[in-house]
Order: C-alpha cells, then structure tokens, then sequence
C-alpha cells in the first residue's frame, strides 16, 4: 500500500466516536471505580446517567454507509430566481440528525439567512433518500461560486458522527434580468429580406405603398379591380417592403462604478440590464442582434442571430462580462465586418475616451451609431463629505460632457437609459434622415 | 467564538445558556454541601468558569473537563452518601452532557428541529427514571430508609413507563415528511 492510498484511506468517511461518546464512557468507567473503591455510592448515583448513555450509544453503535451528495436545482437562473443547495444523504438509518451548511459567497443570500439547517432522520423511512435544501437567491448577474457545502449526520446522542464531510465550490451562472424597454420607432435603414419594419423599397409587404398601373411579373392577387374598373386600365396596389435590420450591440464593461455607498446597482450592471432588455426586443421582433462585450480582459463577440434562442445566448455572452480597461485599441479593425445599414447601439456609462474614440469611429466609416448612457445625471460614487472626491467627480462630469459634445459632432446619437422608450425618438429621427438621403 | 455565537440559533443559544445554568447550580449546590459558600472559588467560581468554557466550546474537551470537576467536586464536598442531592447532581450530569453533545453536532446557525427537542427530552426523562432506581437501590442496599419508601419506587417505574411509553408512541406517530412519488425521496427545506 503506497502512502496515497494509505492517505486516501485515511481521509475516507466513516463513524467516528465524537468527543460526546467518549467523554460518558470515560467518566462513567472511572467514576464507577472510584466509587467501588472509595466506597461512596452517591457517585454512582450522580455518574449513572453517564453510564446509560454510555451503553445505550455502544447498543445502538451505527454502522451503516451514510452516501452524501449535493447538487443546485437548477445550474442557469437569471436574477430574481431562487436556486437551492440540495443535499441527498442516502444509508442514514442509523442516524438522528443531518446537518449541512452552506459557505457564504459574494452576491448569493442564503435561505435560511447562515446557510445552516438540521433536520431529523428518524423521521424518515428507512432505505428512503433524504434531501435537505438549502435556498440561495442570487443578487446580481454573473459567474458565481456556491459553497464549499459541508454536511455531517450524527448518532444517537450525538456521540458517532458521520463526517462532516466538505464538497467543493461549483460555480453557477446567473444570467441578467432585462429591464423594462419597448420602443415603436422604426430602425433606420433596415437591410434584411424578412422583418417587421417598413423598408424604404416597395416590394412584398403589408403596407401600402400607392396603386399603379399593372406590370409584367406583378402578382394577379394584387390587382385593384375598383380602381381597374374605373380607369378601364389593369392596376395594382403595390406595398412597402417589411425587412428587418442588423443590430450590433457593444456594451462597454471597461468601467464599472459604484454608487456611493454600494447601495443600488453599478453602472456595469445598468449596461449589462439594458443591454439584454435592448436585445430581447429586438430578437423578438425578429431583427438580428450582434453583441460585442468590451473589456480589456476578457472580449466577448457574438455573431448576429435572431429568435428567442439568439437572445438567451445574448444572455449568456452578458452574464460574463468582467470590467477590465482595454489596453490598446486598434482603429483599423474598429468596424470589424459590421456591414452597411448595421445600427450601433453603444450600451456604456461614457466615461472612457476610449470608447468615445470607438463611438465616433464607427459613426465616421458611415454606420449610425446610437450610445445609450447608462450613468445618469444623478450618479454620484463619491462619498458625502470627501469635498476633494466631489471636486475631482465634478471635474470629470464637465470633462466628459465636452467629450460627448464632440461625439455627438461626430454623427453619434447619444441618448440617456430611461427604459421603454429610450431610443424613439433618435431611431424616429435617424429614420427620417435615412429616408432623406436614399430619396 | 464570541463574534460566532452571534449567528447562533436561539436553540443553539438554549442548549449553551442550559450548560452554564447547570454549572452554576452545581456550584451552588457543592458551596451549601461543602459549607465552604456559594461566593467560594473553588466550588462556585471555578464551576462557573467550567460552565462558561463548555458553552463556548461544547464539541471540545471543556465539557469532560467541566463534568470531571463535577463529580471530583462532589465526591470531595459531599460527605452524606445517602443524600438525596445526588440526584439533583445526576440531573445536572445528564443535562451538561446531553447540551453539550447536541451543541456539538449542530451547526452554530441551525435551528434544532422540535422532533429533536421532543426526543431528547423523553429520551433524558427515562434516563433519569432510571437514576432513581439506580438510587433507590444503593439506599437499599446499603441498609438506609429510603425517604418516601415504596413510593420513590413507584414513582421511578411509573416515570420509566411512561417515558417509554411516550417515546414509542412518539417515534411511531411522527410524520410530515414530504415524497417525491417518482423518485421516493423525502424532502426537506424551504424549497424553491
């Protein structure tokens, strides 16, 4: 036997006399002779509980396999959903009592409030699974750790005990809530063969466009008899073509800043949210949507797609993002194949230069860039009565509303994150000059 | 620790607060028994002191060391052999011990489940019933008049019976345990 799996062997979980079960059976034995031979009866008297215990806990002595496991009920949750710590514990006829915890983790509540629960085995059915759960609510979006998940089952008056034994950290992913958001305005130059927005083009559609006279190769269903009979002439109603557009989605995770305080949510979070409401309507309504997450450590790029799966893997793309700074940016390959007719949507707090830089880049190779700004007049991350902090914030608020000045010369739209209606009236009025400069 | 038992469960809380309070008594009892004072620091001071380590630190040594000062104390302080104290002594024995050895093998946060609370309850009533009878008998068979006579007897049995009992009844009639029909599992906790 080598010494690992001397090791090994040591480590592996078995019945273990708890310091209860020996602290009766020593005292009971030694207590028992001294009163033989000190003859004082009244010892016996007062150790006799000791001894019963004693003997009862060597009767009743457990010596089944207690098999431990422990699962999440669910591996993906978006936040606001619950998940659980589910510990299976199988062989515990001879146990009384099963206890588990739950380490406390970063933005994961745990239910009950210390993670901690005890329940009792002799309850249940013998040869039947007992589960305990344990609720874990998580807080914010993200790749979270749950655990490391302790669990021990204990015998008869607590003098075996079955562990505890410690299963590791798994990491869970908890995807982004979206935020509230609808918007009625049209994309402005929508490319596609299939969508719901009205294209500039007449063609097949469902919105009238004007009557003409017939031509070769129009559709028979389309003739306006009225207006036919009328002019004695063969006419047609023609219609708008309906297609859809290329939404490419940047969010900027380069900064993420907190409230003072640390109550209410970081700008990242603001992006993250708005960015998966952003996505979600516009996958439903049949638009593609293409994703790049912006951050020096960890990119994330998502092909355009469609459809409510597209918008899930979104989700998930979302759910990774880590604020890191780019460390160098290369203008050359700013636009990176996002064809012609693609709407920006810039989803960042605008405090980068950066990605301001990147923002008017992408306006001046020709594409319509709208930058959504999540940070609000009313953010403020320093805290009360650190006048320098102020002084420097405010410093820094004039500092980049000049800069978003100079963006917004530059072609890009800059609108602020107020949820359903956000983007109308810039798409309304990147729609108008669209139509402008096509006629 | 002290930072810990914060986040203790008032079961938790419970079981610690009925160590100390039995060490206390017992210092209490030995200080009278002993004629040397309840302020005494060796009968008193020292089983408080005991008392308050085993609270802290049930799943350590301190309980052995608290419950073999105990009983050193008592065969030291006592010098009636018949008296009926031992029994007060064997019931402060039971609950230091029984305390301990719960607060050891549950989570500081957990709430003790009241099937537990109920078990161990009957479970220590009979334990002591049978005390009685231990008790009884060393009186008898060292030739003394038992106070109470057939009576404590009776009464010993009687608590023995009825313990059992309860506990039989107890253990057979509990239910509440939710199933799973597919998988046969029995589940506990809040659930999603």
């Amino acid at each position: 036997m080598n010494a690992s799996s001397a090791s090994r062997r040591r480590r592996a979980p078995q019945w273990l006399f708890t310091h209860a079960g020996l602290r009766a059976v020593i005292l009971a034995v030694l207590t028992a002779v001294l009163a033989l031979m000190a003859g004082r009866p009244d010892l016996l008297v007062a150790a006799a509980p000791l001894a019963i215990i004693a003997v009862w806990t060597i009767a009743e002595r457990p010596r089944g396999q207690v098999r431990l496991r422990f699962r999440t009920a669910r591996d993906v949750v978006t936040e606001g959903q619950s998940n659980a710590v589910i510990v299976t514990a199988e062989g515990t006829e001879d146990a009384e009592i099963l206890a588990t915890s739950v380490a406390p983790t970063p933005y994961i509540e745990r239910r009950p409030r210390h993670g901690a629960r005890a329940v009792d085995l002799s309850t249940a059915d013998p040869g039947e699974a007992v589960e305990v759960s344990t609720g874990i609510d998580p807080q914010r979006w993200g790749l979270h750790p749950v655990g490391p998940v302790r669990a021990a089952a204990a015998g008869s008056w607590g003098a075996y005990m079955w562990g505890p034994e410690t299963f590791a950290e798994r990491t869970r992913r908890v995807l982004p809530a979206p935020e509230v958001f609808d918007t009625s305005a049209p994309a402005p130059h929508p490319r596609g063969l299939v969508g719901q927005h009205r294209s500039t083009r007449p063609g097949d559609g469902s919105e009238f466009n004007t009557i003409r006279p017939f031509q070769w190769g129009d559709k028979l269903k389309r003739i306006n008899w009225t207006h036919s009979a009328r002019t004695g002439e063969l006419h047609v109603t023609s219609s708008y073509a309906d297609q859809d557009t290329h939404l490419a989605l940047l969010v900027d995770a380069q900064l993420d800043l907190t409230p003072a305080g640390g109550e209410g949510p970081t700008t990242l979070d603001t992006s993250v949210r708005a960015a998966a409401a952003i996505s979600e309507h516009f996958t439903r309504q049949g638009d593609r949507v293409s994703l790049q997450v912006v951050s020096g450590h960890m990119p994330q790029r998502l092909p355009a797609g469609t459809g409510r799966r597209h918008a899930r893997r979104v989700l998930d793309v979302l759910s990774k993002a880590t604020p890191s700074a780019e460390h160098r940016v290369d203008f050359d390959r700013i636009r990176l194949g996002l064809p012609p007719g693609t709407l920006v949507v810039m989803v960042s707090p605008l405090i980068s230069p950066a990605i301001l830089t990147r923002a008017a880049s992408l306006a001046r190779s020709g594409l319509t860039v709208v930058a959504i700004d999540v940070l609000g007049e009313s953010f403020n991350p320093t805290s009360k009565g650190e006048s320098l902090d102020e002084l420097a914030w405010r410093i820094r608020q004039l500092e980049r509303a000049l800069e978003i000045r100079r963006v917004q010369q530059a072609g890009v739209a800059v609108v602020p994150w107020r949820g359903p209606g956000s983007m109308d009236m810039v798409l309304q009025l990147l729609a108008r000059r669209g139509t402008g400069a096509m006629r | 620790m002290i930072r810990e038992l914060r986040n203790a469960s008032w079961g938790q809380l419970s079981l610690r607060a009925a160590i100390v309070v039995s060490a206390v008594i017992f210092g209490v009892l030995a200080g009278l028994v002993s004629g040397r004072g309840v302020l005494d620091f060796w009968t008193g001071g020292l089983s408080l002191l005991l008392g308050v380590a085993a609270a802290l630190v049930p799943q350590g040594p301190a309980p052995l060391a608290l419950l073999s000062y105990v009983l050193g104390c008592w065969w030291l302080a006592n010098d009636d052999v018949a008296t009926a104290w031992s029994l007060l002594v064997a019931t402060l024995v039971l609950t230091i011990h029984v305390c301990a050895a719960l607060a050891a093998v549950l989570p500081l946060p957990a709430v003790v489940p009241s099937t537990v609370w109920r078990r161990y309850l009957i479970r220590a009533a009979g334990v002591m019933a049978a005390v009685i009878l231990v008790w009884t008998a060393v009186r008898l068979a060292a030739g003394m008049t038992v106070p109470g006579g057939v009576v404590a007897l009776f009464a010993a049995v009687v608590l023995i019976l009825l313990a059992a009992l309860a506990y039989a009844r107890w253990a057979a009639g509990v239910s509440g345990v939710y199933r799973f029909p597919e998988k046969g599992t029995a589940q506990r906790g809040p659930g999603l």
